[in-house]
Formats: structure tokens, sequence, C-alpha cells
């Protein structure tokens, strides 16, 4: 019965490339990032939700689920109970163009078939039979072509319609649903079909707030017919390489934005300056784009402005004075430019800002200076900086912050002093050579510390035992090749731990796995290079949470693995060596 | 097998009934709408909810929610108009009444209602996104019966009626009023806001202005603030029996403003009974009321505390300026010591140990103690008096209460350079004359001194402290070596460490005969076993045990002065002795010597001369005589010690003056050490931050700072700026700079700047050198040619190279000066 | 008032179903028919409905093999939250009217 309410519909926001939390740097070798930020919330779930009982009706759909080609149809079920069904057979990946004829004049409202494998022209007349009542459907990686989308033109109501990815669908596709004016969000990623002209088609959707033309290459000159759809709230362009400065002008007068992607375009100052007038627009994302400090004018104007990416735009110091006109901004990406010490003394002003990129900038200990008005800042991202362990007492005084990104730098042990009385700070990444255990020492206060990179910091048992009181601590990588079974005692009863690498420490031994078998709530583990042996792979069987285990390098088999995984840990599902 | 035949079965979807009446949504509502009168009119056991409820589920499901819907908003509506009728129609007091039990009807029905339109609830409405049925129900009574025109008004003034009564003394129905209270609430919390709250507090507003000026008109403060309290219970128990607990803030604040805030002026200073008078009283219970009361308002604290910072500066002023209670030091210091605890306790116990009460009381301290530049002397006597006599029999604990308590004032004093040096002089009398009481308490003081002030502050003392221990070690071995001194007269020597003690620049006078040579056996073997020391004695500072016999036989033991001794020993050999003749014979300075001819001739009891005239002063031509009638009930009789007393005017103005000059380098040390950090800053920050860092020792004085870098500018450490003459700057020198060869040629000498101003000598290789330069950041290691520097021990009109002056960095033109003054 | 610990269910081809309340109640509906409106402290007695007097319930839309199923279902979703998690069988011919009911039923 619940199927009505959970409507993705709603979701209208969608801020990426602004994350706030642990920085994205996911493709180092070895280390599995990428998993604290995509697994991390579930944790909790898996952990602590003790099994509901099933209600009847959840019962019979999932018999329906396993029976399901012997049904006829479901048109005349009451709607919420076939939507359910529909639901339940899309999830469980049952529904196949023979099943699907069941749901013909069904009625329903939702149909989410985004990568769904199989979904083509066929299916689109059984689509098109729920008529009025469809509100929403998404047939992302589909290979429904032109044609296809003829049948949605009795589907009058339909609010979202989700197209990414479809390659086979070109302008002559986008005349089909040219009349659907109920449409509140159109996205259409990754496809290289569609023309200026074909975008004329968008022109009577005049209820449109979000539009999403990701990755489609030939749109330059085509935003004119978007001049009109003035409740627009949402605009990513991004990644369309094609898109210039005249492309903006008719984006001028879409004074309803409030977010805009337009990164690695060919837009400049010149083209910033037409958005002058967006007065609600508070993310803008303009990364790579090649733009200077003369677009920080146009910027101070926009004064909903928070989120702004200016990350890759080669900015150098010339003019950087302006950026103290944003005193608005919450986040500010300047990573990856080519900015000094001297641009950093004209953000003193932002104080409002709570997230603040710096990656791989040339700014040492003299500019963090600047910094120590921005006392709402939450989370500092200074890796590949020439920061050292004097600029670290000028962040001392920043006791919001949450998130510190200090790897690649060279700050070393007695820096670290400075930060043991941000005891907010949740995530510190000291991926650093000269860090050593005797560093380590100045973090034991740090008890609210969730994440820990240690990766390549020379970190031995002694020196594990600092983290003893870390108790909060759900990801955790020591990697520097020191640690030997003796160490990871101290790391047992971390209880909280989700991820954790240890992978580089070539002298741990099955012994590790074992002690590390209380760690229930792992998702996931990486002991590469390491001595473990597939005979330890038993001590890992309590570990029912695991997602993720890595053992390269180790006297284990991918049938080892495997073995274990049908033995006992039924949600792995990403293991090495395959 | 049998599992490939059930797999055949095929399913035909459930046969949904289809509806092909037309008239199927009137006449399943006509069922619903019913049911709805029923269960208004407490008929519902005739119902059958199943019934009821299939029928709601079959109208959803056949897409008639909408009927279904507006068919309940009508029906429900005109039900609350009835009932809206019958509680119009309650006379007085049944008004309430009727209402609790209408909105006990109308809430069961409500609840009846919306389980069997559940299903509605589940589907209809979510996708609808309109209002689900419990919450309309809630928004129908709002609208039809609470906000009707003729229940209103007539509800708030019945309510607030209630409260009144309530406020005046009547017992009233809380139980009614908590229940149509929470009707209001459950209603939302903006219909009990606008309802009820606002009017509410805005009457209560009212009633309090009145109330509180009739009580400040006619009651002492103390017991206004009775009322105040007693009143601002009643309104917190109102809230928790019958109002929203978040209302709590508001009444108070109410309560707080009419009662308080208004009057706080008025009560502070009320007369005979205001905030001075219970001070002085020692109120506590009205003044822990006060505080209690007044922390609730705003700058309701800072008021209390105002007037008590300015009575206390008052009062304290009189205590350090009245002259009459300046005669007594020891009385004096009680006094502040007794303030002090009576506000102390005034802040315990009545004030809850607010910080900031305690930080008005010391700066209330701080201000009036330091009105009196006494004060510092004061302080040292009154332990000079404990550590002499009042402490005997005293337990160690209470020791220490006395000395925390010493402490504390000590902390008040700005100038604690000048309490060192009267500490330092009452400390030395003490030692000398053998009479301190406790050597435990003084070296605990001491410790206590040390923390608060550093180990420069005390060094001196406890220097003084070696040199007794170490004076009796010399004395034992004294007359260990003199096995022949058992007989005669019996010296005790001290040996005190120049510098360390307070000397006086004195003559030394002459003794008698038979001392002297003793004084000279002594010399010999001190300097005997201490090579290239020199001694000399301070006769001012000594005292003597004589046994003396007076005409009739009579024989006591005098404990006297050295200077007195000088004077008896005299009358040994001679009847009568002119004032010129003893000052001849002796050679003690005039002033001293009729300070002690006084005390023996003039003093009752302690006369064991005559004197001729006889007065109260000593004369020029007076004439003395042993005086034969001499008698005491004593044997030993104690004449006119070396008490430590109130100083004089002129021995005052003397401290003061070895104060300031002893200032002198401190405050140049400060300004070198903030220049060095700071390299250029101007004159007003030089005067504040050098202010700033003596602050624990002394009260820096301006014009003296001033005049301390204006010889510093003199000396080249520091220059004025160009441009703007209120600028300064180090000279760049200050680091290290070079001065000289030494006699070896491989050696430079090279002066360097210490903390303190100093300059330090030091011979360096030529290498150490040019480290020495380079980490001076010298662009480059000066090297001088041999044949142009001076010899050691040089030519004071030696003049510089031409070449050194101008290169970097640049050197001081007077640095002859420098070396020679060093 | 009289107060039972069973409750009679009638299907509509009047197969009587007598189960314990507790049962009974897994069915948020048919909670709400023996309960309504539910315990109001309140001093004015206003009746409950039909089935709370009776202590019966008829439903004249289930037949007795669904009804049958769905009591088995209450008694099973009992022993299920006390910890016994075995598998609940139904019928494949069954599920769409079972489906309708629990629908209807709320469980």
């Amino acid at each position: 019965m619940g199927a009505a309410c959970s409507r993705k519909r709603d979701q209208l926001d969608n801020v990426d490339g602004f994350d706030r939390g642990v920085s994205g740097r996911y493709c180092k070798s070895g280390s599995s990032k990428w998993l604290a930020t995509t697994f991390s919330r579930p944790v909790l779930e898996i952990q602590r939700e003790k099994k509901k009982c099933p209600s009847l009706l959840e019962l019979c759909t999932h018999k329906i689920r396993e029976d399901i080609d012997n049904y006829v149809s479901f048109s005349t079920l009451p709607r919420d109970l076939s939507q359910q069904i529909f639901n339940e057979l899309v999830k469980s990946q049952r529904l196949t163009d023979v099943s699907l004829e069941a749901f013909r004049d069904c009625a329903l409202q939702d149909l989410y078939l985004g990568d769904y494998p199989g979904v083509n022209e066929n299916w689109m007349d059984v689509i098109s039979s729920q008529g009025s009542s469809l509100l929403s459907l998404d047939l992302s990686g589909s290979d429904v072509s032109d044609p296809g989308l003829i049948y949605l033109k009795d589907c009058v109501n339909l609010q979202d319609l989700n197209l990414n990815y479809c390659d086979q669908i070109s302008d002559r596709g986008l005349k089909h649903i040219s009349g659907l004016s109920n449409l509140r969000s159109l996205t259409f990623r990754r496809n290289s079909a569609i023309t200026a002209q074909g975008m004329a088609a968008l022109s009577g959707l005049v209820n449109l707030m979000k539009l999403d033309l990701e990755k489609c290459p030939g749109i330059h000159g085509g935003l004119i017919h978007i001049k009109g759809l003035t409740k627009l709230e949402s605009l990513s362009i991004k990644w369309c390489n094609c898109i210039t400065d005249a492309d903006m002008k008719p984006l001028s007068g879409l004074t309803n934005l409030k977010s805009l992607q337009i990164s690695c375009s060919k837009v400049t100052d010149f083209g910033i300056t037409y958005l002058k007038g967006l007065q609600n627009l508070s993310v803008l994302n303009l990364e790579g784009c090649p733009v200077t400090a003369s677009c920080f004018d146009t910027l101070s104007v926009l004064v909903s402005l928070l989120f702004l990416n200016l990350s890759r735009c080669n900015l150098s110091d010339d003019g950087c004075e302006k950026l103290s006109k944003l005193g608005n901004l919450k986040v500010l990406n300047l990573g990856f430019n080519d900015i000094s010490d001297a641009c950093l003394i004209h953000l003193k002003g932002l104080t409002n800002l709570e997230s603040l990129n710096l990656d791989s900038c040339r700014i040492g200990d003299n500019g963090l200076v600047h910094l120590t008005g921005l006392q709402n800042l939450k989370c500092l991202e200074l890796s590949d900086t020439e920061v050292g362990s004097n600029g670290l007492r000028y962040l001392s005084g920043l006791c919001k912050l949450e998130s510190i990104n200090l790897s690649f730098t060279v700050v070393s042990d007695g820096g670290l002093r400075e930060l043991s009385g941000l005891t907010s700070l949740k995530s510190l990444n000291l991926d650093a050579r000269q860090i050593t255990d005797a560093g380590l020492a100045a973090l034991t206060s740090l008890t609210g510390l969730t994440h820990l990179d240690l990766f390549g910091a020379r970190i031995t048992d002694s020196g594990t035992s600092h983290l003893r009181n870390l108790k909060n601590l759900r990801s955790l990588e020591i990697c520097g090749g020191g640690l030997t079974d003796a160490g990871v005692k101290n790391i047992k009863d971390l209880s909280s731990l989700s991820l954790l690498n240890l992978s580089q420490n070539c002298n741990l031994t099955d012994k590790t796995l074992e002690m590390i078998s209380g760690l229930t709530g792992l998702i996931s583990l990486n002991v590469s290079n390491s001595r473990v042996t597939s005979a330890g792979l038993r001590h890992l069987k309590p570990l029912k949470n695991l997602r993720s285990l890595t053992l390269e390098a180790c006297k284990v088999t991918a049938n080892d693995i495997r073995r274990l995984q049908s033995a006992g840990l039924p949600n792995l599902v990403n293991f090495r060596p395959e | 097998m049998s599992n490939q035949k059930k797999r055949n079965f095929q399913i035909e979807a459930f046969k949904h009934r289809v509806v092909v009446d037309p008239k199927y949504a009137e006449k399943t509502w006509s069922i619903l709408e019913h049911a709805i009168h029923e269960i208004y009119n407490h008929n519902a056991s005739g119902l059958s909810f199943e019934e009821l409820y299939r029928n709601a589920y079959n109208m959803v499901l056949h897409k008639f929610g909408e009927k279904l819907y507006s068919g309940l908003v009508a029906t429900m509506t005109a039900h609350l108009k009835e009932i809206s009728k019958s509680i119009e129609a309650a006379q007085g007091d049944l008004f309430l009444e009727e209402l609790n039990r209408k909105w006990n009807d109308h809430n069961k029905a409500l609840q009846m209602i919306r389980d069997i339109l559940m299903y509605m609830d589940r589907t209809y409405i979510p996708n609808t996104h309109k209002t689900p049925v419990h919450e309309l129900g809630l928004n129908l009574w709002r609208d039809n019966v609470i906000h009707s025109s003729k229940i209103q008004s007539r509800l708030l003034s019945m309510l607030l009626e209630l409260v009144h009564r309530e406020r005046t003394g009547e017992v009233i129905d809380r139980g009614l009023m908590r229940n149509i209270i929470k009707m209001l609430m459950d209603l939302g919390s903006s219909v009990y806001q606008e309802d009820f709250e606002k009017p509410f507090l805005e009457v209560s507003a009212e009633f309090y202005m009145g109330e509180s000026q009739k009580f400040i008109e006619c009651c002492d403060c103390g017991d206004y603030l009775k009322k105040a309290e007693l009143r601002l219970n009643e309104e917190i128990e109102r809230v928790t029996h019958y109002l929203d607990v978040k209302s709590e803030v508001k009444i108070t604040n109410v309560v707080e403003k009419e009662m308080i805030a208004n009057h706080m002026m008025r009560l502070v200073h009320m007369e005979n009974s205001g905030l001075v008078n219970m001070l002085l009283d020692d109120k506590y219970e009205d003044l822990g009321r006060m505080y209690n009361l007044f922390r609730r308002v705003p700058n309701g604290l800072s008021t209390i505390r105002d007037v008590m910072t300015s009575h206390l500066r008052e009062i304290g002023k009189q205590l350090v300026t009245d002259a009459e209670k300046l005669k007594d030091p020891v009385e004096f210091v009680q006094r502040l010591l007794d303030e002090k605890d009576k506000y102390d306790s005034i802040i315990s116990q009545a004030f809850s140990n607010d910080k900031t009460f305690q930080n008005a009381l010391n700066s209330s301290f701080e201000y009036f103690i330091n009105l009196n530049n006494r004060s510092p002397e004061f302080i040292s006597l009154f332990v000079d008096d404990k550590l002499r006599k009042g402490l005997k029999g005293v337990s160690e604990e209470d020791v220490e209460i006395i000395l925390d308590k010493v402490m504390m004032l000590f902390r008040y004093l700005q100038e604690k350079d000048v309490f060192e040096k009267y500490y330092k002089q009452h400390l030395a009398k003490r030692l000398l004359s053998g009479k301190t009481v406790s050597d435990d308490a003084e070296r605990s003081l001491i410790v206590k001194l040390k923390t608060e002030c550093g180990y420069q502050f005390t060094s001196k003392l406890e220097g003084m402290f070696t040199d007794m221990k170490t004076s009796q070690d010399t004395m034992q071995g004294f007359y260990a070596s003199h096995p022949e001194l058992t007989d005669g007269p019996t010296l005790v020597v001290q040996v005190l460490t120049t510098g360390s003690w307070p000397t006086q620049p004195s003559i030394t006078c002459n003794l008698p005969a038979e001392m002297s040579a003793l004084c000279e056996k002594f010399r010999s073997y001190y300097l005997g076993t201490h090579t290239g020391r020199r001694l000399s004695w301070q006769t001012n500072m000594g005292t003597a045990d004589i046994k003396a016999t007076f005409g009739k036989g009579q024989k006591h033991e005098l404990n006297v002065s050295t200077y007195q001794m000088c004077v008896l020993m005299l009358f040994n050999n001679a009847d009568r002795l002119s004032y010129k003749e003893v000052e001849q014979a002796t050679g003690i300075p005039a002033s001293d010597l009729k300070r002690c001819l006084q005390s023996m001739a003039c003093v009752k009891g302690k006369n064991v001369l005559r004197k001729e005239p006889m007065s109260k002063d000593i004369g020029e031509d007076d004439a003395f005589f042993v005086n034969d009638k001499f008698t005491s009930k004593f044997y030993k009789v104690k004449i006119g010690t070396v008490v430590a007393q109130k100083e004089s005017e002129p021995e005052k103005q003397e401290t003061r003056q070895r104060v300031e000059e002893d200032r002198k380098p401190q405050i140049e040390a400060a300004i070198v050490r903030i220049m060095k950090s700071r390299r250029v800053l101007d004159h007003n920050n030089i005067i504040a931050e050098v202010t700033k860092q003596l602050q624990s020792r002394f009260l820096a004085n301006p014009t003296e700072i001033k005049k301390r870098i204006e010889s510093l500018i003199e000396r080249d450490f520091l220059e004025r700026d160009n441009n703007d003459r209120k600028l300064y700057r180090t000279m760049n020198y200050v680091e290290e700079g070079l001065v000289s060869k030494s006699k070896r040629s491989s050696q430079l000498l090279v002066s360097k700047t210490e903390e303190d101003g100093s300059i330090k000598i030091l011979f360096v290789e030529h290498k150490r050198f040019n480290d020495l330069c380079r980490s001076a950041r010298l662009v480059t290691p000066l090297m001088i040619p041999s044949a142009t520097l001076p010899s050691f021990g040089f030519d004071p009109t030696f003049t510089w190279p031409q070449k050194l002056l101008i290169s970097k960095p640049r050197l001081p033109r007077k640095l002859v000066a420098f070396v020679t003054s060093f | 008032m009289k107060r039972k610990d069973t409750v009679k269910l009638i299907s509509t081809d009047e197969m009587e179903f007598v189960i314990d309340k507790d049962a009974a109640m897994v069915s948020q509906t048919i909670r709400n028919m023996l309960t309504s409106p539910g315990p109001i402290d309140n001093w004015v007695f206003l009746g409950g409905f039909a089935e709370t007097e009776l202590g019966e319930v008829t439903f004249p839309e289930i037949s007795a093999v669904i009804l049958e199923k769905i009591c088995q279902y209450f008694y099973w979703a009992l022993q299920y939250s006390r910890g016994k998690e075995t598998e609940f069988h139904i019928e494949p011919e069954l599920t769409l009217e079972l489906m309708m009911a629990a629908n209807y039923l709320h469980t």
C-alpha cells in the first residue's frame, strides 16, 4: 500500500559537484574511498533495523512475483495494488515484455524503468495505455527510439520524464513530446543526436522546472528555445563543450533559476555577464570554464549565490581581490587553480563560508593566516599544497571545522598539536609520509572523528595506541607499511568502523583477520599485500554486513572468497581478486 | 510431474464488482451521512463499523473520494453549527461546562468518523494533498464553534475573568480551566496564542502594572521583593496547573518587566531599605532575593553590581584616606581584611558566588587600596606585626589563612615593587633582631610571593635567609677556632651579602674597646677563610645584651641596640656626660643618637639614664647621668628595640626615590623587549604595552616611560621615524654588533644585547662570528681589517671607519660609549 | 459491557471463525472496529459501534476460503513477531483475492 507514497517525482534539487562531506579523490589505487561516500549512510540501517513482520499485502506481492507469467491482467485491481506489484517486479527484475502485458490499462502513476534491461519500442504500447494517470516515466538507458515517443501523446498529465542515455532518440523524437505541457522535469543526459533545431520542441513545455542536458554536444544555439520557460529552476548543460557565450544570452531572463551547471563549456567572462539578472541563483558550477577574475564582477551581484565551483578555471592571483565581493558564499571551490597565498587575503571577508576547496593551489603557511576569521568553516580541502606545520596554528581557532584534508602537504607531527582543540572534527586526512606515531598523540582529543585517513603515514604499532579512544571512527586507513598484528590490537575495539583499509602492511597475518572479526559493522575491508592466507578467511564469517573485500597479492584466490561469500556473507557484492 | 502441472494454471484477475448503478454514489453516501448523524446523536451502537468502512472503502476505490470528502465537510459543518448554538444558549458559568462537554463529544465522534473513513485517510487524502480527517474535524470546530461571533469574545472574557479571580484570592475550577485551555492547544498553537495567550498577557501586564505601583508606594524594598517573588511563583504555578508550558517564559517576562524592571532604580535606591542598607546590615536573605529577581531582567544584575561597587568604593575610600585610621597600620590593614570578608560572605551567601560580582569586588579593592600610596608599606607592616607576635600560638592552618589574606591584598597593589622594598626592610629587621616567630610562616609567605611574582621578586629575600644560616655556621667556626674567648663579652656577627639586604650607607660608630678587639679577631678569622672579601660593620643594625647594676645594687639585664650599648658603656667611666661628649665619643649620627638617648632617658619604665633638664626631647645642651633609681619588676629590660615603624615623611620620600630609581632599568628592559619583537611602534602603543607588561609589578608612569624612551634614543637603541615623529623604530644592530678585536687575533669581540637591555660581550672565533652575522640576517658578514680596529680597552675617542658606518647592519654611532660604560 | 478475549469473524457465505482478539487485531481495520472510538477520558458515555458491543464482525465481501487464509495469517504474524520466522504459504489461485482483502483489512 505504501507504494504511492514513495514518489521520486518530487526530488528536484541535486547539487552534484558540491559534495560537502569527505571530498572525492576516489582514484587512488588501493584505497577504497568510494565506499566511504556511497555506503556510509545505509550502514546504520543495516546494522540496527530489526526484522519487521511482512504484511499480508507484501506476502501476496511476493507470491505474485514468483508466478508472474500466470497472470493475465491486473487492470481490475485497485491502482495502488497494481502499482505495488509493478514496482516489486521492477525491483526484482522479473518484468518482461510479456508480463508487462498484464499491466495494460492499470492506470499506473509511476513507471520507473531507468536502466531496466530490455526496454524498447515494444513496451511503449502498454506504457501509453496508462493514459492520463501516468505522472512519471523513467526510460533512461533504454532502446526506445523516436517513433516510440509518439505513444506518449496520450499521457497528457506526465510530470517527469527521464530519457538519459537513450541514444536512439533524436530531434524527431523530441517533437512527439512537445505537447506534454504538464512536464515539470525533463532529463536528457548524453544525447549526441539532439540539435538546436530539435530543441524547438521544448518551447511549449511551459511548466518545466528542471531540465538536464548534460553531455549533449549538439545543442549549441538551441537554448534560445527555452527562453520562455520562465518556471525553470534548475538547468544543467555541463560537459556540453559546444556551449559558448552566445548560449548564455537566452538564459538572462530565466529569473527563477536556482541552479545552473555549465562546467566544462566554452563560456567566458563575457558569457557570465548575461547571468546578472538571475537573482534567485544559488548554485553555479563553472568548473573548467575559461573564465578569469573578471567574472567576479558579475557574480557579486547574484545576491542569492551560495555555492560556487571554480575549480580548474586557470585562475591566477591577478584580479583575485574581487573575490572579496562574494561575501554570501557558503561553498567555494578554488581547487586546481594557479593561485597563491596572495589570493587568500581576499577570502578574509567571506565569513559565511562553510566549505573551501584549495586542492593543489600554490598556497603555503602564510596564506592560511587569512582564514582565521572564517569561523563558520566546516570543510577545508588543502590537499597537495605547500601547507606545513606552521600554517596549522591559523586553523586552531576554526572550531566548527568538521573536515580537513591535509594529504600530500608538508605538515609534520609537530603541527598536529594545533588540531587537538578542533573537537568538531569528523573527517581528517593525513595521508602524508612525514606523519608518524608521534603526530597521532596530538589527535587523542578528537573523539568525534568518524573518518581518519593515514594512508601513507608512517604509522607503527605503538602509534595505533593513540587511536583507541576514537570510538566513533567509521573509516580508517593505515597503509604505510609499518603495522603488524600487534598494532591491530588497538583497532579491534573500534566497533563503529565500517571501512577499514590496512593494505600495504606486509607483516599482517591471519591473526589480524581473527582480531577484527568482532568489527561486525564493517562494510569494506582491504588487507591487500599482506601475509593473509585462505586459512584466515573463516574469521571473516561474522562480518555479515561486508559488501567489499579486497585481498590482492595475498595467498587467497577468487574461489576462496566465493566460497566464503556463499557460506555466510550474502551482502558481499564486490571482491578482489575476482 | 506434479510441479509441472501446477505451473500451468492461469490466474484470472479477481472479479472486482463493477459499479453499474448510476445512483451508487448517492446511495452509499447517504448511508454514511446517516451514520455520522447517529454518531453525533450518541446512537453509534446501532451501527456496523464494517458496513460503514466498506462503504467508504468502496467509494474511494470507485473514485468517489471527492464526493465522500466534501460530504463529510458539509455534514460535520452542519453539526458543529448546531452545537455552537447550544453552547451559546448556556447561561453564565454553565457556558464553559457546556463548551467542554460538547468538545468531548465532538472529539469522540471525530475519532469514530476518522476510523470508519480510515481508507480515505490512507489513500485518497495523501494523493490529493487534502487535510486528514482528524485535523479537518479540529479546523471545523475552530471555525464554527470557537470562532463563532457569539462564542469567541465570551470565551475569552470568561477565561480572563477566572484568572483574575484566582489572582485576587478566589478558588476557581482549575480542572475545567485546564480542559478548556487544552482544547485551545489541541486546535493548534496559533489558536491558543491568538485566542487566549496574547490577551492574557496584555491583561496580566495591566494588572501587575497597577499592583506594583500600589506596592512600591507603601512597602519597603525587602517587603516589595517578597511580594514580587510570591507573584512570580504564583504565575509559574498557574502555568503548571492549566496553561501551556511555553507560556511560562512569557508570563514570567510580564511579571518581571512590570514588577521588577520598571521599578529597579527606585527599589535599589529606596531610602532606609535599599541595596546599600541591605549591604550595611548584612541582610543575606533580602540580598539573595534581590539577586534572584533582578537576574531575570535585562541590566538587573549590572544595576546591583554598580550600586554595590560605588558603595564599596565610597566606603573603601573613607577607609584608606581617613587620617585618623591611618595612625595604626595594623588596624588599617585589619579593617581592609574585615571589609573584604564581609563582602566575600555576601557574595557567597546572597549572590550565588557570581563571578562578575567577585570581579567587581576585586576591582573596587584595587581601586581604593591604591588611592593611598602608603598601602604597600602598611601591608608589609601588617605582615611584620603578624610575624613578630601576632602568630604566636596560632595553628599552622590559621597562619596559612592569614598569609593568604595578605596575599590577596598584595594582589590588589599596583606598586608591588614598593611593597617589596618595605618587605625587605622589615624582614631584615626581623631577621637581625631575631624577632621572627615562625620560620615556616616566613618561608611560606616567600613561596607565595614567588608564585605570584616570579623568582626575581624573591631571590633577594631568599638570599637573606641564606645569609642568616651561613652566619650561624660562621660563628660556630669562629668560636671553635678561638677557645680562649669563653670569658668576656660575646660577639655574634651576621655576615650580610651586599645587595641582598637593605643596607644603608652608614658610618661605623666607635665601639667600646673590648668590643672592637673582638671584632678585629672576627675580621681576621673571616677574611682568613674568605679571601678577597670586604667586611664593613653595620653598627646601626645590631643589638646587645648588657648586665647593669644600679644604685641600690639592683641588677638587670638590658636588651639594647648596638648604639645604645656604646652610649651606656661610656658611663662605666663617667658619671655625667653631656650630649656633645657622647656624640664625640661614639661617633653615632646625630639623628640616631637623639633617638637612642630619648629611648633610654625619656621613656617611663625604661629610663636607665637621667637627663638634665628633664624634658621629652633631647637637646644638644643636655647632660646625662645613670639613673640610680631605675627600677623594674623584670630582670630583663628591653629598651628601645629596633621595632619597624611607620616611616617618617623624609624616610618615605627616600624609599620612594629608591623605588623610582629601580624602576628605570625595568622600564627600559620592557621597552627593548617590546621593540625587539615589534621593530616599529608608535608612542601610544609603546606606552600601552610597557604598562601592560609591567603591571604585575607596578603601574608605570607614562612620563617616566617617555623619559626612558628618550634615553634609549640618546643611546641609539631606538630612533625616531623621519616623517612621523611619534613613530619609533629599533636600530638594526640590536641583535649583534661587532665591537673589538681581542688580544688574540683569532678572536673577535661581539656585543650582544640581552633581554633586559644589558649588553653582553662575547669572545668568538672568526668562524662563529660569521655564523652570528648570518643568524642576525646580515647581508654580508662584516670583516673589519684588523688595522682599523682599536685594541682592547680602547681609546674612547676612536671613530669608526666611515665605510663601516654605512654598511648594513648599521653600527651604533656611539658604540664606544656602550663599551666603556659596561 | 462484556469484555471477551475472542472475536467472531463471519464470511459472506456465513462461515464463522472465532479467533483470539490479539490475532484479529493484527489487522488495523479490525483493530479500529473493536476499539473505536478508543479510550477517551470522558465522563459522557457515548456508545461504540455494534461490533464492539457484539464482539463479532461480518464481512459480506470476503469468502470463507479467503477469511480462513487471513485468520491463518493473523496467527502466523503473531508467531513471527515472537521470533518464529517461518514461511507463510499462499496458494497461487488465491493471491489476487487475498491481496484485495489484505488491502481492505490493512494488514
